[in-house]
């Protein structure tokens, strides 16, 4: 651990921030901020005390007296009247009190309330900051139960020009060795850990190796989820302009992808049902070949008896229709067409799918790791966010949470070092 | 051995019930109650203050006087009384009665009795309050087997 002082230190959260210290934090903040509201509402009195104060002393000298009962000390009155109205007696602090008319007396007034509105808002802005430090503290404290691990490293230039990608990785190591360090017992000894780390880096390398093809296709992932989220667009609100969705396809390279969006965007009446139907059909391995094959067959059964009226607002392209004729067949092949009653799954492949229509995320992530040339179109349809947090463990989580990355070389070098 | 160690945990359990009955549940009740007091002293001040004033007018013969009234903010305006043979007396509950100057001191003297008595009771009852929580700490003293002070 003498070079990892050296080099930097990785903590996880939980050892800096425990949990009933930030739980006793939050508790202090939140005693604050109730505190500050207390406040806040006798200052909110004190300003409409005032305001009240204001439109009576602008009152009091419309008449010459006014009828009031007076207090004659704190239990009893006398029933009297107010004389001389337009003069009044105003404490000025330290028990100077000055003689004023009713309209001076509104302006100390009125300066008094500005100055408690000054105050008002001062309040609320420190209140506002002790809930973001409260937000703060919370957040804190679920990042620390959830076992993130702080990686910190000194910035020395001399050092800095030295290095490479392989500080990156030595952090990296850090950290392992901090969470297989904090189940075994003791501090490792600095031989042991210096091969442990060269072992770590030839690992590292043959993985860098393997990634380097996984790294070129993620580019190419990238691309296609981009035109993806073109073609998303028609399939979430069927009323999309028709032309538009023709430019679409004809500027699409990828048959499959035109033909999800030409369909699900021409959907209409339930599209919602079909349109899902549809995904997790086209999503299966095989589905590419096939619709492919299928597109450039003209089928006989056209869609005008499945959907009346949807190919009147449609453009009068032709190749929209045929493209359609042609998803709706594929459909029917799957069984998934918009008779849902026919269960003939043409493989056992394809029945999978169509039973999980309603959550077909599941399975689209599997297929989606199983064909990464699927990967592009199936995206288009599913929700995205879904799709990345969920395809994303396996490429960046492994340096967030080491330990859920099982089936990767890392986690034999957590095994070998857990072992011990 | 283990059975003198659940002992000992069982003691600190009981300490601990003790503990948390003297902070929580004694000494809240103490401040509460010498609240309480304190609010029945500021009437019976109150009364003696109105006492003492309407004997100065009952000396002076006054039956009209000027007073400033305050409106709020430590704002005060002038105000006149015509007549201060008529008093309005606060009797509780929100009510106010029209007395006399002798009925307004009869009714004080019975009222501050009363006043007097409340505040015995409040007395008596600190005291009390006190002394469960000298009692309690004299019973963790010897759950703790300290040496008596």
């Amino acid at each position: 651990m003498a070079a990892a002082a050296r080099k930097g230190t990785a903590t996880p959260l939980g050892a800096v921030f425990l949990p009933e210290e930030t739980r006793r934090a939050v508790a202090r903040v939140a005693e604050a901020v109730a505190d500050r509201r207390a406040e806040l509402g006798r200052l909110q009195g004190f300003s409409a005390d005032n305001a009240a104060l204001v439109s009576l002393v602008q009152r009091l000298p419309d008449e010459v007296s006014h009828d009031i009962m007076v207090p004659f000390g704190g239990a009893a009155f006398f029933p009297g009247r107010l004389i001389h109205t337009n003069e009044l007696l105003v404490l000025l602090g330290e028990g100077y009190y000055v003689e004023r008319s009713a309209k001076q007396t509104t302006e100390i007034l009125h300066r008094r309330g500005m100055e408690l509105e000054a105050q008002v808002e001062a309040m609320k802005a420190t209140i506002s900051d002790l809930e973001a430090e409260a937000k703060f503290f919370e957040s804190t404290a679920a990042e620390a139960s959830e076992g993130l691990i702080e990686i910190r490293e000194e910035y020395d230039e001399d050092t800095e020009i030295n290095s490479s990608t392989l500080d990156f990785q030595y952090l990296f190591d850090l950290s392992w060795t901090h969470n297989a360090s904090s189940s075994a017992s003791g501090m490792p000894d600095k031989d042991r850990e210096y091969t442990q780390i060269m072992a770590r880096l030839d690992e590292l390398e043959m993985e860098e190796n393997d990634a380097g093809s996984t790294s070129e296709e993620d580019g190419e992932d990238d691309e296609d989820d981009e035109d993806d989220e073109e073609d998303a667009g028609p399939s979430e609100d069927d009323k999309e302009d028709e032309e538009e969705e023709n430019i679409l396809i004809d500027d699409n390279d990828h048959h499959n992808a035109s033909l999800g969006a030409s369909f699900s965007g021409s959907g209409g009446n339930d599209q919602s049902h079909e349109s899902a139907q549809l995904k997790s059909a086209l999503k299966k391995p095989g589905g590419r070949e096939i619709l492919k094959s299928a597109s450039f067959a003209p089928s006989a059964s056209t869609p005008h008896s499945v959907f009346p009226g949807q190919t009147s607002t449609i453009n009068p392209g032709i190749q929209l229709p045929l493209k359609k004729a042609v998803s709706f067949q594929d459909d029917n092949r799957h069984t998934v067409g918009p008779s849902k009653s026919l269960p003939l799954p043409q493989g056992p492949k394809h029945s999978s799918p169509i039973l999980q229509v309603s959550s077909d995320n599941p399975t689209s992530h599997d297929q989606k790791i199983m064909s990464s040339g699927q990967k592009a179109f199936t995206g288009s349809i599913i929700e995205h966010d879904d799709n990345i947090s969920t395809l994303q463990p396996s490429k960046s989580a492994a340096l967030q949470n080491p330990a859920s990355s099982s089936s990767r070389p890392v986690s034999r070098f957590k095994m070998q070092k857990g072992g011990r | 051995m283990a059975m003198a160690a659940a002992e000992a945990r069982v003691r600190q359990e009981k300490v601990k019930k003790f503990e948390d009955f003297v902070d929580r549940r004694l000494k809240p009740d103490l401040v509460n109650t010498i609240a309480q007091r304190d609010k029945v002293f500021q009437q019976q001040k109150t009364f003696l203050d109105l006492k003492r004033n309407i004997e100065n007018l009952e000396k002076n013969g006054v039956t009209s006087m000027r007073s400033m009234v305050n409106l709020g903010s430590e704002v005060y305006a002038q105000a006149e009384v015509p007549d201060t043979r008529h008093i309005f007396v606060d009797i509780g509950l929100g009510f106010h009665v029209e007395f006399t100057w002798q009925e307004a001191l009869q009714f004080i003297s019975v009222r501050e009795s009363r006043l007097a008595r409340q505040i015995d009771e409040y007395t008596h009852l600190i005291a009390s309050i006190k002394a469960q929580i000298k009692l309690v700490c004299e019973g963790i003293r010897e759950l703790l087997e300290l040496p008596a002070e």
